[in-house]
């Protein structure tokens, strides 16, 4: 979804300084840095966890409509925090 | 030559979210008869990247199984090893740190090696600095 939010100026400030530790824009743009904070703080603990494919030597966690797709960029930030 | 997985690598192999899943898992499937590993670094990682809401939102995981689908992707007929280095960081591999960011990867470097593995990345940078210690993924 395209939006337009308008942020104080500390928390743009936070933002582009948050930013900038972990690389600049290209690695954490603003956007992904504010869905990281929302999911953080909105998201809760899920109702049903993701449907997993459990077989012995070969799991699959399922993704649903729900859940992010990652990249490596976002797997590297998740581990630094 | 028997393989170890990173963190992104490993995580990938796992979530069907992650950009890479297909090229991992397919990967991963194939070699396991060759014999494969992660470090207990990399097991950890993945559970915490398991149970993250910035990283599998609303699907997030608890503890119990986010522990149980690791122990079940090193299970079956090729089992997975679990490697654990004991020594200190070596100063030919950590002397060449020009980041914090690098450190663990470094680590799972030496950890591999220590035990006669390869260190499968996707890290181009990681395989620049260390081709001969890892191999590549796409």
């Amino acid at each position: 979804m395209k939006t337009t939010l308008e942020l104080p100026d500390d928390v743009a400030a936070l933002l582009r300084q948050e930013s900038a530790s972990r690389g600049g824009r290209r690695v954490a743009s603003l956007s992904t840095l504010v869905s990281y904070a929302v999911r953080q703080v909105y998201a809760g603990v899920p109702d049903t966890p993701a449907r997993i494919d459990l077989k012995e030597g070969r799991v699959v966690v399922k993704r649903d409509k729900q859940m992010p797709s990652v990249r490596s960029e976002d797997v590297a930030a998740a581990l630094d925090d | 030559m028997p393989y170890a997985l990173d963190n992104d690598v490993f995580f990938a192999a796992l979530y069907e979210g992650h950009v890479a899943h297909d090229a991992a898992r397919s990967w991963l499937d194939a070699n396991k008869p060759n014999g494969w590993a992660i470090a207990m670094e990399t097991y950890l990682a993945s559970l915490r990247l398991l149970m993250n809401p910035t990283i599998l939102g609303r699907g997030i995981l608890n503890g119990k199984l986010a522990r149980r689908v690791v122990e079940t992707e090193l299970a079956g007929a090729h089992r997975g090893e679990i490697l654990i280095g004991c020594e200190r960081p070596r100063a030919d591999l950590f002397d060449r740190v020009t980041g914090h960011r690098q450190v663990m990867d470094f680590w799972l470097i030496q950890t591999a090696q220590a035990h006669g593995y390869t260190l499968v990345t996707r890290d181009k940078a990681l395989h620049r600095t260390w081709p001969e210690h890892s191999i590549l993924l796409p």
